[in-house]
């Protein structure tokens, strides 16, 4: 079946992918540029990053989901998920709706999706959807260990790389300096909102 | 991580990451612990100012110390955008991505790319055909590339030259008609 949505301009349907996974059930946390676009940051992204379960039935799910999205791979080799889930850190797809990775265990996380779902939130972001996308802190942690990754390779394409990990892990711990500030002001911070009833 | 560690935390981390150290690697090369320098990074402790110098000099990079304006720009778009619900700031990016123009300017340097390959396809084609003419004359089967391109371009300049002087003559008589006419 196609996949639904509006394309949105140039052919990127965030929006239509997530919708995508959503159809089909697919447990997963939202990752990379779009998440942290959902978080706050200034950033333009072409494509969207998820973070899988690796249960067994999450991985049927998923392949329902890439079939529903007629996801096919960037370098046009024939996409078998389960060799791929199992060998590859970052599967790069694409489908009409735009670029779609599934990285099932980011950099800096321990056992991906286990991982990050801890401190993921249900975000609602129009058409209805509400992916889990993970924490700032989370996403600065992966952006940092990204940087440290590519720190080894060379070539020009590998140092922009990293430069951009670098922009984005300094951009969100700024914001988790604000999201502190803004807790701080309310009197939400951890364990202060105690006495009130509250707890974050 | 406390309010007032984030920003010496964030600082010391981006050094060290821009330098390629690990956390030990770092604090083999300035001399402190690697779980102190762990704690600086999470937040839990803020180290010093002279500390902190001391450590990103160790990763190669200094702090300028001396009194500027403060310039709230920035932090006043990232409050703004902080303010803002999910679903817009989605919105916002979508919106802010290439316009349709900008996507065409991108586009064209693999268009080049694409003529390119084109064009060596086209020069691989007339390589079989000049191949497969000198192999129907009976002549040896030629192996050499150099040799076939050679051939190739003598071919090409052979053409050429012909349609040069089937466009001269085509004049000459073009002018001869028009004095004639005269």
């Amino acid at each position: 079946m196609a996949a639904q949505g509006g394309a949105e301009r140039n052919g990127f349907d965030p929006r239509g992918i997530l919708a995508g996974l959503a159809r089909n059930h697919v447990s997963f946390v939202l990752i990379g540029a779009l998440a942290r676009v959902i978080r706050g940051t200034n950033e333009l992204t072409e494509g969207v990053d998820v973070c899988p379960s690796l249960t067994d039935f999450n991985r049927e799910r998923l392949a329902e989901a890439l079939d529903d999205l007629e996801a096919q791979r960037a370098d046009r080799r024939r996409l078998v998920l389960e060799d791929a889930l199992a060998n590859e850190r970052v599967i790069r797809l694409r489908t009409p709706l735009g670029e779609l990775k599934v990285v099932p265990e980011p950099a800096g996380t321990r056992r991906g999706y286990n991982d990050l779902r801890r401190a993921a939130t249900l975000e609602h972001i129009g058409d209805g959807l509400r992916p889990e996308v993970a924490s700032v802190a989370d996403l600065a942690r992966m952006s940092a260990a990204l940087a440290h990754e590519l720190a080894t390779e060379r070539g020009r394409e590998a140092e922009r790389a990293r430069e951009r990990a670098i922009e984005s892990s300094r951009e969100l711990r700024r914001i988790m300096e604000l999201e502190l500030g803004l807790q701080r002001t309310l009197g939400l911070e951890r364990g202060m909102g105690r006495d009130r009833g509250i707890d974050i | 991580m406390r309010e007032d560690t984030v920003r010496s935390a964030a600082i010391l981390r981006e050094a060290r990451l821009r330098a390629g150290y690990s956390q030990d690697e770092l604090a083999r090369v300035s001399g402190k612990d690697r779980t102190v320098i762990a704690r600086y990074e999470q937040g839990i402790v803020a180290p010093s100012l002279d500390t902190l110098v001391q450590l990103l000099r160790a990763c190669g990079f200094d702090i300028p110390l001396e009194l500027v304006p403060y310039d709230p720009g920035p932090d006043e778009t990232r409050s703004a955008i902080q303010m803002l619900p999910p679903v817009v700031r989605l919105d916002r990016m979508l919106e802010r991505r290439r316009t349709p123009e900008e996507d065409r300017l991108l586009e064209l340097p693999r268009e080049r790319l694409r003529e390119a390959r084109r064009a060596e396809e086209e020069r691989e084609r007339m390589r079989q055909e000049v191949r497969r003419r000198l192999e129907e004359r009976g002549g040896p089967p030629v192996e050499d590339e150099q040799a076939l391109e050679k051939r190739r371009r003598k071919l090409e300049d052979a053409h050429r030259r012909k349609e040069g002087k089937d466009e001269q003559r085509r004049r000459a008589w073009e002018e001869r008609r028009g004095k004639e006419g005269d």
